[in-house]
């Protein structure tokens, strides 16, 4: 995965936040945004529908809306820009073997709305509790606003032909193949743009 | 099928024959948002299972 956001972790690893453990979702983030970032997705994460909650570099709310089971809104003109959106993904989606998907990454659209924001970084709570995070590195996020949607777009075809291949291929039951593929797909995704980009791309498991 | 499914689906490398009833209707209401100026995270065209949907059969 990509390197590393610059500034000192206010916590050490390991520590306790309201939202679980400080790890390596948290690197480079000040003692108020993890207290108030990690308080947050505590509340929101066992949700089953989506809330969307926008902190500035003092911990302060600046922005929270509550969404419906696969999507929240934001409106054109929220306060993105140098500030970190995150946002719970409940379980919604269920894969082709029907199992609920707990621990999916950021969606196409989650990217191009806090890259296009030009936002310091985005996070997902899941409701199976993985944590994600990307963060814009100090020179920017290495693309502009309006060739995201290529970029992106890219990067899921090159997953797609991937784990297409990886299915079509499978000897055996190929909902097992598919079902593999849909749990894996975003998170894949992000893995290959953070690298494309080269900014920081980072899961953990929490309990 | 409206044309602005079936652009959304394209865009999102969906095809749409693939999309339930349900999950149809689900799409309307988001395009709807995007037209009042909203911009919508996630959604019903980010469910991977889409994507692998005919595979999987």
């Amino acid at each position: 995965m990509g390197g590393r956001a610059g500034g000192g972790a206010g916590m050490g690893r390991g520590s306790r936040g309201g939202g679980g453990a400080v790890g390596a979702t948290e690197r480079g983030l000040s003692k108020q945004e993890i207290k108030s970032l990690l308080s947050e997705e505590g509340a929101i994460r066992g949700n089953d529908f989506e809330t969307a909650v926008i902190v500035d570099n003092k911990g302060n709310v600046v922005f929270k809306k509550k969404g419906d089971k696969t999507s929240v809104t934001i409106p054109y003109g929220a306060p993105l820009k140098d500030n970190i959106l995150t946002h719970n993904h409940p379980a919604a989606y269920k894969d082709a073997k029907g199992r609920p998907m707990a621990n999916t990454s950021f969606s196409d659209k989650d990217i191009i709305t806090v890259i296009g924001g030009n936002a310091k970084g985005m996070r997902i709570i899941s409701q199976g509790g993985t944590r994600f995070s990307m963060t814009r590195p100090a020179s920017g996020w290495g693309v502009s606003p309006s060739k995201i949607g290529a970029k992106v777009a890219g990067a899921k075809k090159s997953v797609y032909n991937a784990l297409t291949k990886y299915v079509q291929n499978y000897k055996g039951d190929k909902s097992v193949a598919a079902g593999r593929a849909d749990q894996l797909y975003w998170h894949l995704v992000s893995k290959k743009l953070s690298k494309t980009l080269g900014y920081s791309y980072t899961k953990q498991k929490i309990k | 099928m409206n044309e602005d499914i079936i652009k959304k689906c394209q865009a999102a490398g969906v095809d749409p024959s693939v999309l339930t009833n349900d999950e149809i209707e689900e799409l309307k209401r988001e395009i709807e948002k995007e037209k009042q100026g909203l911009q919508v995270l996630d959604g019903v065209l980010s469910n991977p299972s889409l994507l692998f949907r005919k595979e999987a059969q």
